[in-house]
């Protein structure tokens, strides 16, 4: 019987270019800020490479987050965040139609569960008409439960945002990546960046299997943002892996909450969160656990237990629901808590460290202010309207089972098909790890996690990939 | 465009196989089952040992072939069976929906059998702490990888769980050489008294660590190399490159929490009377979907008794009358949970414990004490509580009150 390594289903994708190539810019880092500053660039005509040290996007912190897009009425006032919140927000609603990107105008409620988080209100309300986001209220108890009658009765009121939304984290990047591509935009997966050197007038970044050579180095590495630093300047600041655990409840418990329920934040953390999710659970989370390690994402049994209280005490009746996922993200928080950003104009190279809590929001606002800031021209390739767009596989409109031509469903828990999934790992943009491949289309997260479906999954990876 | 049809049978496995082929001997016709893989046959299909079909069909079969005579004998039975079709949503006036390659077909029938089986409780539903790996994975998709895609996924592995299936994971793993590294059950005990225990234990060398606690697996890269837990105060590891999560085996029954407001979490599936009828008349549920996994044979004759009850139900369509049973949260399941005081009953409800102990049952009718159990328990352990020796009536309300008399 033959083996299989359900760990080492691809193969290192290609790289379709040589050490000769000269590029204009190299980001480093295929999270959702590299993904967004890729697109950015390719857009505008440079000459740009993606450079990530797995086999696919997002394997750091942006796959495991509570995928909210953030009006910023709580981000700290005139900051460089705040800025690049507001402009990612209103950049992604601008742009979603196009790459068809979904969206839940869900709203949030900032809940006060004593009259100490009471008191706060008020400061939280001119903190965000200060931030410019004008579409705030205060709202009573009684109609706090009206519109959230399965909240405890523990709640004392709470702050309405009206803004604030659920989004897919996983499509948008893809989506980031998929432009840019078609935009000229080139992929260096697998590789993991060992040195660099700046040589007069361009950057020479070893790797850990092709040396590339680019004019501007954008450093979006995220947890290794403060390592790969070095090579521009040594111990520039330093990373301080922020560990944030979550719950998946499942699907039965979706109805139990309408707005994102948000608490009053700390200065460490935004705190936990319940919240819909666009594939139809309820998310519980983050924890905030700082650590050594940047790669021990392991979920903890106390802690798991501890949040599962937290949520039961806000939300009585979710203890009547079954637990779908667990998992644990890792925030790059560095040991400031401002963005750690850097615009060398001289050397070229710009540093994104430090980018946590509002970077899914943020990345499209990054991407344009350093952008400008660094005022390079390049020539835009014409025609400027290659369409691209990712599939939908959220619940917020149709989905793939809905439409005929498909020959099987493989994951029956997410109703995922045969179709998507072979979709999925077709192109140069296809899934390069399994998690990549759940992640585009959400296949063995569902309740059974992988009982029915896992061994046909990884078949398909086997035989179906093109990367 | 909405199908009309008699009776349809959403699951192709044992107990909706079997409900089919008596519903069809018992002279029914315009019978459909629904089933959503490529084929029938249901979660046999992957269990590669023998011993199904002894009482069904005197014969000693494995899995997969019980699975295919069942389907040949539906076959023969002129039952229509539609495979590939998904049901995810049930609406009012027995109507429901299918997810099919062909599209979104709809379906109007006068009976509804939900027999849509269970799944094991995988890892993370069990709140076990460590690494994310796809190598943590459940009985069933380890004996899909190894029956039905012919590919082993490691070469050796701990099982989490002392179930049955647990065990059958064990049998599974030796059959292609991938080497058991021990099982470890949470509980006290074991969850099994069948022979299966004692030929693990010292015929397949695999050493059965009860009363683990605060299970943690450790890995590097998504690789899992150990599994550490405690074991009476003192820190155990377990070198291993696979665990399996067995057991724990809940319902499938997602349509049926979304269609109805009350739910009997105990079992997690929808409450049911003696006669597999849920609080709607037309809708009944069977098998595994019940409350967790029986063996295909008690699903067969379970799913034949659910045939006649659906039979009755269309010739004679009474309403129901609803007497609720509710029990002690330290049940983990029973059923039914509501007697239909319009159809007469033998048994007032089965129940499983949640631990093994010595307990007294007491059984209280609007309060007042009408029967009384006592005895040793295994928590795997099938409990009959036999009809009351009063005529139950409109109004009444019956619980289970559960006290432990042991230490």
């Amino acid at each position: 019987m033959k083996p299989i390594d359900l760990n080492n289903l691809f193969p290192k994708r290609k790289i379709d270019f040589d050490e000769n190539e000269l590029f204009d810019v190299a980001v480093i880092g295929g999270g959702v800020v590299g993904c967004a500053v890729f697109r950015e660039f390719c857009l505008n005509g440079a000459k740009t490479v993606l450079v990530e040290k797995e086999n696919d996007i997002l394997e750091g912190a942006s796959k495991g987050n509570s995928a909210l897009l953030h009006t910023g009425f709580d981000a700290p006032v005139g900051t460089l965040e705040h800025q690049c919140v507001q402009r990612g927000y209103a950049e992604y609603l601008k742009i979603r139609e196009k790459l068809n990107l979904p969206i839940s105008k869900t709203s949030a409620l900032v809940v006060a569960w004593n009259d100490e988080q009471l008191e706060k209100f008020d400061g939280i309300l001119e903190k965000g008409f200060t931030n410019g986001v004008k579409d705030l209220e205060i709202i009573d108890r009684d109609t706090l439960l009206k519109r959230e009658p399965n909240l405890s009765k523990d709640a004392k009121g709470a702050i309405w945002v009206k803004g604030e939304s659920v989004i897919d984290a996983w499509s948008a990047p893809l989506a980031y990546l998929k432009e840019g591509v078609a935009h000229g935009g080139k992929l260096a997966f697998s590789c993991k960046i060992t040195d660099g050197e700046f040589e007069s007038d361009h950057w020479k970044l070893n790797t850990s299997r092709i040396d590339i050579k680019a004019k501007i180095v954008i450093n979006a590495a995220g947890l290794y943002g403060d390592e790969v630093e070095n090579i521009h300047k040594k111990d520039s600041f330093k990373i301080i892996p922020r560990k944030g655990q979550f719950l998946v409840y499942d699907k039965s418990a979706y109805d139990l909450v309408n707005a994102i329920i948000l608490p009053v934040p700390t200065k460490r953390t935004k705190g936990v969160v319940i919240t819909k999710t666009a594939f139809g659970n309820i998310l519980v989370g983050p924890t905030a656990e700082d650590q050594k390690s940047k790669t021990d994402s392991s979920t903890v049994e106390e802690t798991l237990k501890d949040l599962q209280k937290k949520a039961i005490k806000m939300v009585p009746k979710l203890k009547y629901h079954d637990i779908t996922a667990t998992f644990a993200g890792l925030r790059p928080a560095s040991d400031e808590t401002y963005y750690r950003v850097n615009i060398d104009k001289e050397k070229k190279w710009i540093t994104l460290g430090g980018i946590r809590s509002t970077g899914l929001t943020a990345s499209l606002g990054i991407a344009k202010y350093i952008f400008e800031e660094l005022g390079e021209k390049y020539e835009k390739k014409e025609p400027d309207d290659i369409s691209i767009s990712v599939p939908n596989i959220s619940q917020f409109t149709k989905r793939d089972f809905e439409k005929e031509g498909y020959g099987k469903i493989v994951c029956h828990c997410e109703l995922v098909t045969d179709r998507e999934i072979k979709n999925a790992l077709k192109g140069e943009c296809g899934a390069g790890t399994l998690g990549g491949l759940k992640r585009r289309t959400r296949a063995a997260m569902g309740r059974c996690q992988g009982f029915n479906c896992l061994p046909n999954i990884a078949e398909l990876c086997e035989k179906e990939s093109e990367i | 465009m909405i199908n009309e049809i008699d009776i349809a049978i959403i699951g192709g496995g044992t107990s909706g196989l079997a409900c089919a082929i008596e519903l069809a001997r018992l002279g029914c016709k315009n019978i459909v089952v629904f089933e959503r893989e490529e084929e029938c046959g249901g979660a046999p299909r992957h269990c590669g040992h023998r011993g199904f079909g002894i009482a069904e069909f005197k014969q000693f079969l494995t899995g997969g072939e019980y699975a295919k005579k069942l389907y040949g004998k539906a076959l023969n039975n002129n039952i229509t069976i539609k495979t590939l079709h998904s049901a995810y949503k049930l609406e009012k006036d027995n109507l429901l929906y299918f997810s099919t390659p062909s599209g979104i077909v709809k379906y109007k029938a006068k009976k509804i059998v939900f027999a849509t089986g269970v799944r094991e409780t995988p890892r993370s539903s069990r709140l076990i702490g460590g690494i994310r790996s796809h190598n943590i994975i459940t009985t069933g998709a380890l004996q899909r990888f190894l029956y039905l895609n012919k590919r082993v996924p490691f070469i050796n592995a701990t099982v989490i769980g002392s179930e049955d299936v647990s065990f059958s994971a064990l049998f599974s793993l030796k059959r292609h050489d991938i080497t058991p590294k021990g099982i470890i059950e949470n509980k006290s005990d074991i969850q099994t008294y069948s022979l299966l225990a004692p030929i693990g234990k010292y015929i397949l060398k695999t050493d059965i660590y009860t009363k683990a606690k605060d299970l943690f697996i450790n890995g590097k890269d998504k690789n899992v190399t150990n599994i550490t837990f405690n074991q009476n105060e003192k820190n155990k590891k377990i070198e291993c490159e696979g665990v399996i999560c067995s057991g724990g085996f809940v319902p499938e029954s997602f349509v049926l929490r979304k269609y109805f407001e009350s739910f009997n979490f105990h079992n997690d599936s929808p409450h049911i009377t003696q006669n597999f009828q849920t609080k709607e008349k037309d809708i009944f549920l069977v098998g595994n979907a019940i409350r967790g996994a029986l063996s295909s044979f008690s699903c067969y004759y379970e799913a034949k008794k659910c045939a006649n009850a659906v039979f009755d139900s269309l010739k004679n369509d009474k309403p129901l009358d609803l007497v609720n049973i509710e029990v002690d949260e330290n049940i983990d399941w029973y059923y039914p949970s509501m007697i239909d005081i319009n159809t007469p009953y033998d048994v007032l409800t089965n129940l499983k414990l949640k631990d093994s102990g010595s307990y007294r049952i007491k059984i209280l009718l609007d309060g007042k004490v009408m029967l009384v159990k006592n005895g040793s328990f295994k928590s795997h352990q099938k409990i009959k509580i036999p009809k009351l020796n009063i005529d139950l009536k409109s109004g009444n309300e019956i619980y289970v009150m559960l006290k432990r008399v042991d230490g």
